[in-house]
């Protein structure tokens, strides 16, 4: 180790799981196209979109098809030409198995393409014009979460953005499909990074790769020529999760950002290297996202590799098209094997998120789970945590249900890296106790919520009968003040 | 003796504001109707179902604070609630006596509804809409699963069914560990 390196800004804990990167000398392949293409109406973090087109429509590639009216979504747009044929509801690549409405496209084969206009000198063009553009092409950040990119793209006067961080870290094992972008799409991403420069205004772009990728770091170094003076790349030592954007942000800056806060609130954007090559497409070629790059894997993959696969695309044919034919005793992970997740159904489609799909044996994944055994308060989990929680304290107020407690000791601040779980000698699966805890507290908040509406609803429902009482009361004391007027007249 | 009547009249004085101020307070902070009870009601999950035996969640909250109800009738409100119930009102938390069938929700058979509108006024969150000869049906959304409106039906077109369940309402199941002691023999208690 290099003495400079103990004075380099880190973040705390964190782990070295083995590598496993085999498909790291695989070049991106396109899969050819499938028949029929199923679109749920919800990719992104935000309100879930309503279809623009009805059933019998014929569609372009690239060609809009969903939208919300709300301001956090992504439109999905068509991925290749085609007819829809039905929308319906149906599974999406989820731990539930759950469905949602979606847009099944039949593919014509033409795959015919339509394109909006070219920014080819985006240094000419308004930022809000080129923000405008990364809003309607639908760009979620496709390192995973499926944050929406535009919104980040803000030009504030109250917190300026000084620098734009690429985030190329690819920490997750397994993953190559950034590792073979930055090789075989530099100058995109590079072009992608002075696009968001010239969006946000900000003087400083960096590109944070791990030394484990030295032939991505020289690609890009070389692509760079252009703007030397602007932009660098930055040389990180390999260590999971870095790839998280809070503490890879405090890796480049030495600044931590605050609980509750954003990058913008430290003058940082941060962006996945496959979300800033999709800017460059959208504002440069004029392409919606359509497709991204996935990578295969998994030592029941037969040709593991990486492919651009268009979005919707059916996750058996990718997996057929990688040699993986039989699935009855295979288990695929959606993403990474430290936070995603295996799919209990495969007939699901490819969404923006998807970043990965690792194929292993049913009962070698299910051995790795060994029954947990009491906590022995080593405190090995807090050492790793690099949100800087005490993961052990924590399940142990998860697992009592006292989620009072466990929000005091800053549950949401957790980001299910994976980190405590992977190093607990107990093996409890202290993650698992974390996502039960949070659901549940979205799930009392509801409770709560649908109470109170309820109680709101029965009020107005007692004070209704008793108006009506009184009114029904009211008109029967006419009507006998009105007889007995007429009794006395006649007596 | 002067001095014994001054600290007298001087003590009375001190008295006699400290009552004017009282008096004046408890007339400007008056709060309407009894805290304790609202904060009870809070707790309650409002589906006003009457399972508890009282016509409603706030007659039930009135009646565990006069001590006319015990802290474990609620029975959507669930184990959870009663314990939240035992710790405000200071009592020990005991063993529910009926068990949480989990939520429900009513549907109506349209086609085999009359109009009748008896279910509608039966519903005390107003989740029933229709109109007299016209077919009814509930407002899923709105619907406490409270039972309340199979009873009237004339024709017995409702049936009370689990919620479907939903993508944005999933949650991850809970993973208690397995808390049998090591037994004599094993690597540990050799």
């Amino acid at each position: 180790m290099n003495l400079l390196d103990l004075f380099r800004a880190k973040f705390h804990g964190g782990i070295q799981p083995p590598e496993w990167k085999k498909t790291a000398g695989c070049s991106i392949q396109p899969l050819p196209l499938s028949e029929q293409y199923i679109l749920p109406m919800k990719q992104h973090i935000g309100q879930a979109c309503s279809p623009l087109v009805n059933v019998g429509d014929r569609v372009l590639r690239g060609q809009k098809i969903a939208r919300s009216q709300a301001y956090v979504h992504a439109p999905i747009h068509a991925p290749t030409s085609g007819v829809v044929r039905n929308i319906a509801e149906n599974p999406i690549p989820h731990p539930s198995g759950l469905g949602m409405p979606s847009i099944f496209i039949e593919a014509d084969g033409l795959d015919e393409e339509d394109i909006m206009p070219c920014y080819e000198d985006y240094r000419g063009v308004d930022p809000a014009v080129i923000r405008e553009r990364v809003r309607i092409a639908g760009i979620t950040g496709l390192g995973g979460a499926g944050f929406p990119a535009f919104i980040k793209q803000r030009k504030d006067e109250d917190y300026p953005i000084t620098t734009v961080v690429l985030n190329g870290v690819e920490c997750e094992p397994w993953l190559t499909n950034d590792h073979r972008l930055m090789l075989e799409y530099g100058q995109p991403i590079v072009e992608g990074l002075d696009i968001l420069m010239h969006v946000v205004g900000a003087k400083e772009g960096i590109i944070a790769i791990e030394n484990n990728k030295p032939d991505a770091i020289q690609a890009i170094q070389m692509c760079m020529d252009r703007f030397s003076g602007q932009m660098k790349v930055k040389t990180l030592t390999t260590r999971y999760p870095q790839g998280g954007e809070k503490q890879l942000i405090q890796v480049i800056t030495g600044q931590e950002i605050p609980a509750g806060k954003l990058p913008l609130h430290i003058g940082v954007l941060c962006q996945n290297v496959g979300t800033v090559k999709s800017i460059y497409d959208a504002v440069v070629l004029g392409k919606s996202l359509t497709e991204r790059v996935v990578t295969v894997s998994g030592p029941e993959t037969p040709k593991a590799g990486n492919s651009v696969i268009r979005i919707g695309t059916d996750l058996r044919f990718i997996l057929a098209q990688h040699g993986l034919k039989q699935l009855d005793q295979v288990k695929v992970i959606h993403g990474g094997p430290m936070m995603g997740e295996v799919l209990p159904n495969l007939a699901v489609p490819a969404v923006k998120s998807t970043i990965g799909l690792l194929a292993f044996k049913q009962t070698e994944l299910e051995s790795i789970h060994e029954q947990p055994d009491p906590c022995i308060h080593c405190s090995h989990c807090v050492q790793v945590c690099p949100m800087n929680l005490v993961p052990n304290i924590l399940a142990s107020h998860c697992n009592h249900d006292d989620m009072d407690k466990a929000q005091a000791y800053h549950l949401f601040d957790c980001i299910e890296c994976g980190c405590c779980s992977y190093v607990c000698p107990s093996h409890i699966p202290l993650v698992q106790h974390f996502r039960y805890a949070k659901g549940m507290v979205a799930q009392q908040e509801r409770e709560r919520i649908f109470a109170e509406e309820s109680r709101n609803r029965s009020d107005a429902h007692l004070l209704r009968v008793k108006k009506e009482k009184e009114a029904r009361a009211a008109r029967r004391a006419k009507v006998l003040a009105k007889q007995k007027a007429l009794e006395e007249k006649n007596v | 003796m002067s001095e014994v009547f001054l600290a007298v009249a001087i003590v009375a004085g001190m008295a006699l504001i400290a009552a004017a101020v009282l008096a004046y307070a408890s007339k400007k902070f008056h709060v309407e109707g009894d805290p304790l009870v609202d904060n009870v009601n809070d707790l309650l999950p409002q589906t006003q179902c009457g399972q508890c035996h009282f016509p409603g969640c706030l007659p039930y909250a009135t009646a565990v604070v006069q001590g006319k109800a015990e802290v474990n009738q609620c029975v959507p409100g669930g184990d959870r609630t009663m314990k939240k119930i035992a710790d405000l009102m200071g009592v020990e938390p005991s063993a529910m006596d009926a068990e949480d069938l989990g939520p429900r929700l009513a549907v109506i058979r349209e086609d085999e509804c009359i109009g009748c509108t008896l279910c509608i006024k039966a519903c005390p969150v107003d989740a029933i809409v229709g109109a007299a000869k016209q077919f009814h049906t509930v407002i899923a959304d709105q619907c406490t699963g409270c039972d309340l409106c199979v009873e009237p039906c004339p024709v017995d077109c409702i049936d009370m069914v689990a919620p479907p369940q939903k993508l944005a309402q999933w949650r991850w199941r809970a993973v208690r560990p397995n808390r049998t002691r090591h037994k004599r023999g094993s690597p540990l208690h050799p």
